[in-house]
């Protein structure tokens, strides 16, 4: 039997009465780089933060490599949000520090080489960073673990295209062996050509879940063609 | 794990407390040197009086400041952006709260003592009180009441103590039920803290009543009034409201813990 890094059965999740997440049922396998793929609002970010414990679900269950989130799943699940969660008074080097002292694969040679390749500054506070520097200094915190899973949450979505370049290449050769990194974003044609697989979501529910020649094959046409089809906003 | 989260803990707010202890330091060397200036030139004792005045202001202010950075800090790093970081360890959320609560009463202890020397140093070298003596006659005046002094002094202790970590946990426990509201967090946090603490005030009042009801009854009412103020009677009312105030941080404590593991809502 195969076993899985994400196992969700019929997970829900409403907010105020409104779903954001449907009786979703979805399987991920491991050591693939796996695109969460949906427009604003699909239910992304929600996932993510199911898998990473930050929600808890409304009903249904979520396994990460067949635990429950919780202290052991975060152990081993390297997850990037969204948004800035450094803390404005402290320096690059203390977050490293923290990281390595709470994350027991974490590499702080890794990280060191990583900043120094990007030009940033260790002794730098995070308030005096511009929102690209932070950006990057939370990819390379991330991806110096040695994570089973990597939850990567629109990681290109706010910076500039030659940026997105590099921190795609970060990200590629930068994960660990045998790792599943899963990549929330709707910029598809950037990060088609490093796709395993894809998992079309849509108004709370899964679409379509295939590996990305597959859905090449049968359709016909590149994966950002086709989410351009599926999730067109009007219609001629 | 409890251990560095407690570290780190310290690490990241000791700068902050450490600044505020110097404002009040650097404003309690001022203050005191101001009285060694003698003169009769009424605008200099004017502002002198006033910046004695501002003094006391400053005092309150760094009490007012080292709990509400304890609170905003909380807030920041359990149910804001920073909580993504916080939610992410592999650490339990018990311990993460806990580890937030020893180190927030630790400051909470050390500023009300370092605010309690510097008025104790103003008030004896710039007003030129005898600290000693007076405190000699209150325990005189206390002795003359009937009763343990010592005891209640203890009691006194312990009960501003345990009261210290009740009033955090009634802040932390707002921020876990606030962050429920779908929303506006701020808002349920505040509200939170509004019916929270008065439904608790109500309850300490309805128990405080109730021991001194039953005492009343004992006595078959008689001496009511003089067994309430009496010291020994003092020393129980206070050990109730102490022991009540621990079950109470106890609660909170569980519920904090309940509300940011099982309804977090980091949205």
């Amino acid at each position: 039997m195969e076993s899985y890094i994400v196992e969700c059965r019929g997970l829900t999740k409403n907010f105020s009465g409104k779903y954001a997440l449907k009786d979703v049922d979805l399987c991920l396998p491991k050591g693939k780089i796996i695109g969460l793929l949906g427009p604003n609002g699909s239910g992304k970010t929600t996932l993510m933060k199911l898998i990473n414990g930050l929600l808890v679900p409304t009903g249904g269950t979520v396994l990460v490599d067949g635990n429950t989130p919780g202290p052991v799943t975060k152990s081993y699940v390297s997850y990037l949000p969204d948004n800035n969660y450094l803390s404005n008074g402290l320096k690059v080097y203390q977050m490293i520090d923290f990281y390595a002292d709470f994350y027991a694969d974490f590499d702080k040679k890794k990280a060191y080489e990583m900043l120094h390749i990007l030009k940033l500054d260790e002794k730098l506070r995070f308030r005096a960073m511009s929102k690209g520097m932070k950006e990057k200094v939370q990819l390379i915190l991330v991806m110096s673990r040695a994570a089973r899973l990597y939850c990567l949450d629109e990681p290109i979505g706010g910076v500039d295209p030659a940026a997105r370049e590099y921190i795609l290449r970060t990200i590629i050769s930068n994960y660990a062996e045998n790792a599943t990194v899963l990549i929330s974003t709707h910029l598809i044609n950037e990060v088609e050509k490093i796709l395993d697989e894809a998992v079309f979501i849509k108004d709370g529910g899964v679409l379509r879940h295939a590996s990305v020649d597959e859905l090449r094959e049968v359709y016909d046409k590149s994966l950002d063609a086709l989410f351009r089809e599926e999730f067109k906003c009007w219609e001629n | 794990m409890l251990g560095k989260l407690i570290k780190y803990e310290f690490k990241f707010t000791a700068g902050k407390y450490g600044l505020m202890y110097l404002v009040l330091a650097a404003y309690t060397l001022f203050v005191i040197g101001l009285g060694l200036i003698h003169t009769s030139n009424p605008f200099v004792t004017g502002t002198i009086g006033f910046l004695t005045g501002i003094y006391f202001i400053v005092l309150f202010g760094v009490c007012v400041c080292a709990t509400g950075y304890a609170v905003v800090r909380f807030y920041k790093t359990m149910v804001s952006d920073e909580g993504y970081l916080t939610h992410t360890l592999p650490a339990k959320v018990e311990h993460i709260i806990l580890s937030k609560f020893l180190v927030a009463y630790v400051f909470q202890f050390l500023t009300i003592i370092l605010a309690a020397a510097s008025a104790m140093l103003v008030v004896s070298l710039k007003f030129d009180v005898n600290l000693f003596s007076a405190f000699h006659s209150a325990i005189e005046e206390l002795s003359a009441l009937g009763g343990n002094v010592v005891s209640v002094l203890i009691a006194f202790l312990v009960c501003a103590l345990v009261s210290m970590a009740y009033q955090v946990l009634t802040y932390y426990v707002s921020i876990g039920v606030g962050q429920m509201l779908q929303g506006n967090k701020v808002v349920g946090c505040v509200l939170g803290y509004m019916i929270i603490n008065t439904a608790v005030q109500v309850i300490v009042a309805v128990v405080s009543f109730g021991v001194s009801f039953i005492a009343g009854v004992s006595n078959g009412f008689e001496n009511l009034e003089s067994s309430i103020s009496s010291v020994s009677g003092f020393t129980a009312l206070l050990a109730v409201e102490t022991v009540l105030m621990l079950v109470l941080a106890v609660v909170e404590y569980f519920v904090t813990s309940f509300c940011l593991k099982k309804k977090l809502n980091l949205n």
